[in-house]
């Protein structure tokens, strides 16, 4: 059946990640704020040409779907679809729509539950209207003493230097304080 | 001895430094062939240094050709290098940093153990930084210190509202058509610039002292505008233009 052919597939990617432990001495990062969407990975490349590696998430195309859980009060089928529609539709999973004090939250929490060394906001031109949040998160992590930058980009290629720049002088400023 | 370079995006500056104390420097436009500058302006530097290349023990390069010289030991981002150098030539005081270069525009906040806090820098084009400046002066038919200078006789500073290169270019052949003074547009310029690199300072914090690097430092008038618009006092580093290749020296 497909549904166990799914699963085995699913246990064999699960037991393989368990395996593999992390070697890398890269900083791990939080990479927050507005989605990677296919085919523009141009934050990810940049980040591991920088030496920075991406340890966790709260996008809205990845884990940032997984934090409300879907909660079932009716165990049937239609009790199933409709608790999977509730959570995909009726709440807003849209990291750049929460609520300033919930975002702040996740972003402090994830912190600790990975032990994160630094925080990219991730500010997408086309998803981000205004960068209203980001100077408020700076600011909380500041005080928490959790490095934070914030990188403001759209979809073109050509501030790849500069971002590069900037993130490997990110990696450095987080080098320096393990030190 | 050690050596320290700048590959800048308009000038590699070159310094040999010997107990954290600048010993000689060397300095040439970047061009199209960076690797091979950054070999010329090492050279030079040795020279008047009195010394051998395989004197140095270390090489440093910074910059944005960091990347390309290889003879460099090792290689780290212009930012740690400007707070190196800004926070050794300041006392070892946690200190704000402006340095404006040929492409780009950063403020840097360093703790008091020398550490970078936090930093901004202009993300993608290369808008109000010392090429919008030049660009500016061509227009204008002088050079940057011809720009900042005649800032200095204007009477009325005009308000130019973009620092983009492109729409700012039509602002000024707009306003030359108008009649207006050549030294009031050049005051408005640098007024542009300076309240973009206050709104900058503006996101950190206001008491740590302020000192400014790059070579932006040596455009006159540009350093009063900016503490004229943020109301801060700010200091120029010795030997500006140098500031990032010393940092990177003694990183």
């Amino acid at each position: 059946m497909e549904i166990e052919k799914w699963n085995n597939a699913a246990e064999k990617v699960y037991n393989e990640a368990c395996e593999k432990k992390q070697v890398s001495s890269r900083p791990k990062i939080l990479l927050a704020g507005t989605p990677v969407i296919f085919p523009n990975f141009k934050i990810l490349d940049v980040m591991e040409s920088a030496g920075l590696s991406m340890a966790a998430d709260i996008q809205c195309t990845s884990f940032g779907r997984f934090y409300n859980p879907v909660s079932i009060d009716e165990d049937t089928e239609s009790g199933i679809i409709r608790a999977l529609t509730l959570k995909n539709i009726a709440g807003s999973i849209c990291p750049c729509l929460l609520n300033l004090e919930k975002l702040i939250d996740l972003i402090i929490d994830t912190v600790n539950q990975h032990n994160i060394q630094g925080v990219i906001y991730y500010n997408l031109r086309l998803c981000q209207v205004f960068d209203i949040q980001s100077a408020i998160i700076r600011q909380v992590l500041k005080e928490k003493n959790i490095p934070f930058i914030s990188i403001k980009t759209d979809l073109g290629k050509e501030d790849t230097g500069q971002m590069k720049t900037r993130l490997e002088a990110f990696r450095e400023m987080i080098d320096l304080r393990k030190k | 001895m050690k050596a320290g370079i700048d590959i800048g995006s308009v000038m590699t500056k070159c310094v040999i430094v010997e107990n954290e104390r600048i010993i000689a420097g060397a300095m040439a436009k970047s061009g199209a062939m960076p690797e091979k500058i950054a070999e010329k302006v090492l050279v030079d530097a040795s020279k008047s240094a009195g010394i051998e290349l395989s004197q140095l023990e270390k090489i440093v390069t910074t910059g944005y050709g960091r990347h390309i010289f290889s003879k460099a030991h090792i290689t780290i981002t212009e930012i740690s290098a400007a707070a190196k150098a800004a926070f050794h030539l300041s006392g070892k005081k946690n200190c704000l940093i402006i340095d404006v270069g040929g492409q780009d525009t950063k403020v840097i906040e360093v703790d008091k153990s020398g550490e970078v806090v936090d930093f901004l820098m202009n993300d993608k084009c290369a808008a109000g930084t010392g090429r919008f400046l030049e660009m500016m002066a061509d227009v204008l038919e002088t050079d940057i210190y011809g720009l900042g200078e005649m800032s200095m006789q204007a009477t009325r500073p005009v308000l130019i509202n973009s620092t983009c290169s492109v729409f700012a270019e039509s602002e000024v052949v707009s306003l030359l058509a108008h009649n207006e003074k050549k030294e009031n547009i050049a005051a408005g310029l640098l007024n542009a610039i300076a309240s973009r690199i206050a709104t900058m300072m503006s996101h950190f914090n206001k008491e740590n002292m302020v000192v400014f690097c790059g070579g932006g430092a040596k455009i006159p008038g540009l350093k009063e505008g900016i503490e004229k618009i943020s109301n801060r006092k700010i200091q120029v580093l010795e030997n500006p233009q140098f500031a990032v290749a010393f940092g990177a020296a003694i990183s």
